[in-house]
């Protein structure tokens, strides 16, 4: 009985090398279980589908490296399913280093698709000044930017840049997030009516499930699963690596579920010998 | 050949952060350092390229908006913070965003809170549908519960607000648990996108 | 007004440029000079008051057809508060460096380590712009090696080590002592479970449609968060809200600790 109670003070240096070796093994060996998409994640897909031909998609990339396990998955797969339904998208964003991770993400996309910079996407990179900038590019998308952030050339210059004047032009916001920026873009959904949808990071998904019931956000990727089910969805280049990562996400659950359980037992063992 | 180069710098990097794990040491400390020197520079280089240089430099000096200036002197305010004499003119411009910054609270909060209201009202009917009445009813239950919870200019210590206040936090412990959950795999996706780099970009022993 | 016009003659636009920068800087002279303590503190007061009514006026006022007088104004406010805003940027940088070169003037312990983050400093803008204005192709492959080799995944690694810490603190905190731990462990679980194939797995024997197949993990785990997360998380919005409109109301007022300078 004495090691159940030993369960409790295991090292933390052995708990590492288990997490390591138990995330590793899916990406090994093909484990195959079912792997079902959410009403969440099927929203967001119809809402792409469904955005009207003269509409432009309007992409905040709120993400940086510190988020990049589960934001570029998800970037990479919203960016291939507006390339391959020919839908144009437009990038920026509040984070340093999202709109930069983006045009990556893009360059690399555009060339499986045929896709041509200023004609299906453009960026104009990072954004400051919060809620007030992103009203002044609602009321004026053509004033708030002199030029784009990769070629350095007017927005006049674009063909796709030269449609979108305002945020009538805009059919659909998605919002990849790693932050609580989504507070700004939903202040945006409720002035102007424009359809939201979230990107984010699995800490921040509990707290936009109410913004889902009141219909204020019109579909929802969390986390990585999020990335797993649109590209799923999508059938994406990289689904079947998600799904892998998602057979990871897996071990390390058990993993973390099995060591809460003998922590436990081992601090239940120690209750009943002290009292009894 | 830059493209295996960063790879390796890639992974020896990755690596050098993961000797943390192990205890404190020098390599970690270098890394550590080198980070916030490389996003330093990068940082100074990426707020002139999107922000200051199309909004502030090219309409003031290209464009002839003379007036931009202005914007400079207010900027440059902040940074009297650094001085104890004159740090009331840096309390000046961060006071004057804070205002602003206040005035905006009612917009954003009408902007979000309004529909959630609204949304709150629930039927509570069980037609056509027994689940979406008890669902409904759930909720409402929940909501006023902890809504209560966190009403402390009133007394919780008699029923039937007492009651109330315990289930309340109850039911606050289901949502923390609920956030626990969707932490840790927020957490292990870091990982898993690093280790995935690791065996499939770098040693190249895995395949997709 | 056509002082405020564009200055297309470059003399005369340094000319104004120069005498604004020379203007401003005797205006907060004279203001230091004889404004007491006291009196610069009723200044900020007011000036924060009044930066307050721009937003909410704006959003109380009437309008008609979607405007009122303040409306044209929020324009040009937006670009103003991004500018200003980018110059508040480097201010952490700036406390940074102060905080490093102190530490290799001294050569206090690890100085050495605040070099590394001086000459990284350096080499990163140095590459970054001689890339981007310059167009120098080593500059590319330098800047390629530091952003895409060490900056970007230090980054992302430094995050990932949390996975670990959170691994070692549910094990070493979470304690099923008491109703609330054990309601928390519960949802958690039911959470995990939802998000993971094997959890999906494990109830995947269920049937796909009927009133059973609400028994299946994912279909429990989606109705927790849709209905009881949502809930709870509503409310503590609701809560937040509240708070940060009380605490708007103090920032706008002033009355928050902090904002006087001088008084009380």
């Amino acid at each position: 009985m004495e090691w159940l109670i030993q369960l409790r003070q295991i090292k933390r240096q052995w708990i590492y090398l288990s997490l390591a070796v138990l995330v590793a093994l899916p990406l090994f060996f093909k484990i195959r279980l079912p792997f079902f998409v959410g009403p969440q994640a099927k929203g967001v897909y119809e809402a792409v589908k469904n955005l009207p031909e003269d509409k432009v998609v309007l992409l905040a990339m709120d993400w940086g490296a510190a988020t990049k396990g589960e934001s570029m998955w998800q970037a990479q797969a919203v960016i291939e399913h507006l390339f391959k339904e020919k839908k144009p998208f437009v990038i920026l964003g509040y984070d340093i280093q999202g709109p930069q991770l983006s045009e990556e993400l893009a360059e690399k996309l555009a060339k499986k698709y045929g896709r041509n910079y200023g004609e299906d996407w453009f960026n104009v990179g990072f954004i400051t000044g919060g809620l007030p900038f992103l009203q002044r590019i609602a009321k004026n998308f053509q004033a708030a930017f002199k030029q784009d952030s990769v070629k350095r050339k007017p927005l006049s210059s674009l063909p796709l840049a030269r449609k979108v004047r305002d945020i009538h032009d805009i059919g659909l916001i998605i919002d990849i997030t790693g932050s609580q920026s989504y507070g700004d873009w939903l202040t945006i959904q409720g002035n102007f009516k424009v359809p939201l949808a979230i990107a984010c990071t699995a800490v921040i998904t509990p707290d936009l499930y109410p913004f889902l019931d009141s219909k204020q956000l019109i579909g929802m990727l969390s986390g990585l699963k999020g990335a797993a089910e649109y590209e799923a969805l999508i059938k994406g280049s990289h689904r079947k690596t998600t799904l892998k990562m998602m057979m990871s996400q897996s071990m390390a659950h058990l993993l973390i579920i099995i060591l809460i359980v003998l922590a436990n037992i081992g601090l239940y063992i120690e209750r009943r010998r002290r009292s009894g | 050949m830059v493209e295996v180069i960063v790879t390796w710098l890639a992974a020896l990097a990755t690596l050098g952060i993961y000797s943390i794990l192990y205890k404190e040491n020098p390599i970690y400390r270098f890394f550590e350092h080198l980070f916030i020197g490389l996003g330093l520079g990068w940082t100074i280089f990426e707020v002139w390229k999107d922000v200051l240089q199309p909004k502030w430099w090219t309409p003031m000096v290209v464009e002839g908006k003379w007036y931009w200036i202005f914007a400079f002197v207010l900027g440059s305010l902040y940074y009297f913070i650094f001085s104890p004499r004159f740090a009331w003119m840096a309390r000046l411009v961060i006071s004057t965003f804070m205002g602003l910054s206040a005035g905006l609270v009612f917009k954003v909060t009408a902007a979000i809170y309004i529909p959630q209201i609204e949304a709150s009202f629930r039927p509570i009917t069980f037609h056509p549908s027994i689940a979406r009445g008890i669902n409904n009813l759930l909720s409402t239950i929940i909501l006023l519960c902890v809504i209560l919870y966190f009403l402390f200019t009133i007394s919780h210590e008699k029923q039937p607000l007492a009651g109330a206040s315990k289930l309340g936090r109850w039911f606050i412990m289901l949502g923390l648990g609920a956030m626990f959950g969707s932490t840790v795999m927020a957490r292990l996706s870091l990982f898993i996108d690093r280790l995935t780099f690791l065996l499939h970009d770098w040693l190249k022993v895995i395949k997709f | 007004m056509k002082i405020f016009h564009p200055v297309k003659d470059p003399t005369l636009l340094t000319v104004y440029i120069v005498a604004s920068l020379v203007g401003s800087f005797l205006v907060l002279a004279l203001m230091h000079k004889f404004l007491s303590l006291r009196a610069k503190g009723r200044f900020i007061t007011a000036l924060t008051f009044l930066a307050g009514f721009f937003y909410s006026l704006e959003f109380f006022l009437p309008a008609k057809n979607g405007k009122n007088f303040l409306t044209p104004w929020v324009e040009p406010v937006g670009d103003a508060l991004a500018v200003i805003g980018a110059f508040a940027f480097p201010l952490g940088l700036v406390s940074l460096a102060i905080v490093h070169w102190g530490n290799i003037k001294r050569k206090r312990e690890g100085w050495y380590f605040s070099l590394v983050l001086f000459i990284a400093t350096i080499a990163m803008a140095l590459s970054a712009f001689l890339s981007y204005y310059a167009h120098l192709s080593i500059a590319k492959k330098i800047y390629s090696c530091l952003f895409d080799g060490l900056y970007i995944p230090l980054g992302v690694a430094m995050m990932s080590t949390l996975a670990f810490y959170i691994v070692s603190a549910a094990y070493r905190a979470f304690r099923v002592t008491n109703v609330d731990a054990i309601l928390m462990m519960g949802a958690a679980i039911i959470v995990m479970l939802g998000q993971i194939p094997f959890g999906m797995w494990l109830t995947s024997w269920l049937p796909m449609q009927g009133i059973v197949s609400s028994l299946r993990i994912e279909n429990v785990s989606n109705w927790f968060m849709t209905v009881v997360n949502m809930s709870v998380q509503r409310a503590i919005g609701f809560g937040l809200a509240v708070g940060g409109i009380a605490m708007a109301l103090r920032v706008w007022f002033s009355l928050e600790r902090g904002m006087q300078m001088g008084g009380k």
